[in-house]
């Protein structure tokens, strides 16, 4: 944009020539009519790129793009709100008022305010895809998946250079080194770095299963809000909405909020916190193991010490002193029977014979034989109750002997007859109680405890003895 | 009880259990521990049970320990474009 040279016949007609007025304007005048021309523009906001910076203690600068610039002068009772200092080749946004300074014959920009480029732009674009996927459910809490307790392998995406990368690596070897690690390297920042993470963060989701890898974090270390923005990108936060394994974040420094930390399943404040949080922590495992393994060997010597306590008592019962017992407690049983039924024969046969003296006695009383005959009837009728009670009583007692016998045959006869009993069994093989049963000539047989043998009745004209249980001599 | 043991702890490393439980990672390790250790706490398992199941738990908290104590991590790169076309992580990149 080069001045030309004044030429009168182009300024006739032009913009400062009032038409009809011929009197020339002095400089100031042309002067103050550019700057009220000027101001009529009122107040603007533009854009440009800062160049020819100086602050000796007001800010000068001008702002320029591929074609045109304008000054710009931002005073010093203004910059200190700017909170930054801006520098060439800096993109801005400055607010102000167009002004002419007549003295450097310079149109110039009054500087009110200035921002960063696309710091205001990236705001809002961020608030805008905050809001949207919030809207959309992409940060609730419920959508979170949790993180592995105990990872075989984790994917850190990040660059190679990344000091973020050297402070996951140096943490993960003291806290975990049993965990692998995959480093997938992926520009972090510029234009290529969104793509370049998203595309990562796919395919090690995509790959998980055939890599072993159980959680991946995404990290970065702190920079300007245009450093981390790859990270504030849609295409970034759908890769991680749509990854099955889980994510870390952990972008930037504490104060750095990103969208990817929103839609992520775990946000970390450093990538150190990362490791912290998804690592699990060597001594506390190794207390663990210690901890499960002495409780498991409390309860197996708990468990054998129960075993042979019961074992113990077992083989303290009477029943594991000695195999006879039981046998020993059911052969006095038998002997007390035997007992009962001896005594019980002898007291009814002696009643009995009491009874019939009593009797004879009271006949030798009334002997005047008028009542002989009557009395005869009587003693009669004495004897055949005698006979029926003794028949009773036999019967009740064959009763007992049989049940004796029963359990007698339950344990078996062989331990009565090693004391020296015998058992007689007719030629039909029934049990011969009586000797009134031996008829003359009938053949025997005899069990002793070692053995039997056969023997024939002689004929005999001994009445048999009443006294059938007396004390056995054989 | 055929082959109890008089040490109530039996040092068995049977191979074969230990080759077994070598497949397992250490949280499925942990698991089955765990599952163990409670079902001998509550005393329901027959005295032989117990010691077979002591036998894995004890080579269950060796493979544990074995996860741990391993020194040596295993880091791999491989850049995300290459990761995405498929190539496998020992690609040669050394960028450290």
């Amino acid at each position: 944009m080069a001045r030309r040279p004044f030429d009168p016949s182009l300024a006739r007609g032009g913009l400062f020539d009032a038409p009809g007025e011929s009197a020339p304007l002095s400089v100031s005048q042309a002067s103050e009519r550019i700057l009220r021309a000027v101001e009529g523009i009122g107040r603007v906001r533009v854009v440009g790129e800062v160049s020819n910076f100086s602050s000796p203690r007001h800010w000068y600068f001008t702002l320029k793009d591929d074609e045109s610039q304008i000054g710009c002068v931002m005073w010093a009772s203004r910059t200190s709100g700017v909170g930054f200092v801006p520098a060439t080749g800096m993109e801005v946004i400055v607010t102000g008022t167009i002004t002419h300074y007549g003295k450097g014959g310079r149109t110039q920009i009054d500087v009110q305010s200035m921002e960063r480029r696309g710091e205001g732009l990236l705001q809002a674009r961020y608030e805008a895809l905050r809001r949207e996927l919030d809207e959309k459910g992409w940060f609730r809490a419920e959508r979170r998946r949790p993180l592995p307790a105990f990872p075989r392998r984790v994917a850190v995406i990040t660059s190679f250079q990344a000091d973020a990368l050297q402070d996951v690596l140096k943490t993960a070897r003291i806290r975990a080194p049993f965990v692998d690690i995959l480093v997938v390297g992926v520009p972090v920042q510029g234009e290529a770095a969104a793509p370049a993470v998203a595309q990562a963060i796919a395919a090690v989701d995509r790959r998980a299963d055939e890599l072993g890898i159980d959680a991946m974090i995404v990290t970065r270390g702190g920079g300007s809000i245009e450093d981390l923005w790859a990270f504030n990108e849609r295409i970034v936060a759908e890769a991680v909405f749509n990854a099955k394994t889980p994510v870390i974040s952990a972008i930037g420094h504490e104060s750095d909020v990103t969208i990817i930390d929103f839609v992520a399943d775990h946000r970390a404040s450093t990538p150190t916190q990362a490791v912290m949080e998804l690592f699990p922590d060597r001594h506390a495992e190794g207390e663990q193991v210690d901890s499960l393994s002495g409780r498991m060997n409390r309860s197996v010597r708990r468990r054998v010490e129960d075993a042979r306590r019961h074992l113990s008592m077992l083989a303290r019962h009477p029943l594991f002193r000695s195999p006879r017992a039981p046998i020993d407690l059911r052969r006095a049983d038998l002997g007390r029977l035997a007992v009962r039924l001896a005594s019980g024969t002898r007291a009814t046969h002696s009643a009995a014979r009491h009874r019939l003296a009593d009797a004879c006695a009271r006949f030798e009383r009334h002997r005047p034989s008028i009542r002989q005959a009557a009395a005869r009837e009587r003693l009669h009728s004495f004897d055949a109750r005698l006979h029926a009670a003794a028949r009773r009583t036999l019967a009740d007692l064959r009763g007992q002997v049989s049940a004796a016998d029963r359990q007698l045959r339950l344990l078996g006869p062989g331990e009565t007859l090693a004391r020296g009993w015998s058992l007689t069994f007719a030629a039909d093989g029934s049990l011969l109680r009586s000797a009134a049963d031996a008829g003359a000539g009938q053949e025997l047989r005899t069990q002793f405890a070692d053995g039997s043998v056969r023997s024939r009745v002689e004929p005999s004209s001994e009445t048999p003895s009443s006294t059938l249980f007396g004390p056995h001599g054989g | 009880m055929s082959k109890q043991p008089r040490k109530s702890t039996p040092k068995p490393a049977d191979p074969a259990l230990d080759a077994e439980v070598a497949a397992l990672s250490y949280e499925e390790a942990i698991e089955e521990l765990e599952t163990i250790i409670e079902r001998m706490e509550k005393g329901e398992t027959a005295l032989e049970d117990s010691l077979r199941e002591y036998a894995r738990g004890d080579a269950l908290v060796r493979r544990c320990r074995q996860v741990l104590d391993q020194a040596e991590q295993r880091i791999e790169t491989i850049s995300g474009q290459k990761l995405d076309a498929g190539a496998s992580p020992d690609d040669g990149e050394a960028p450290f």
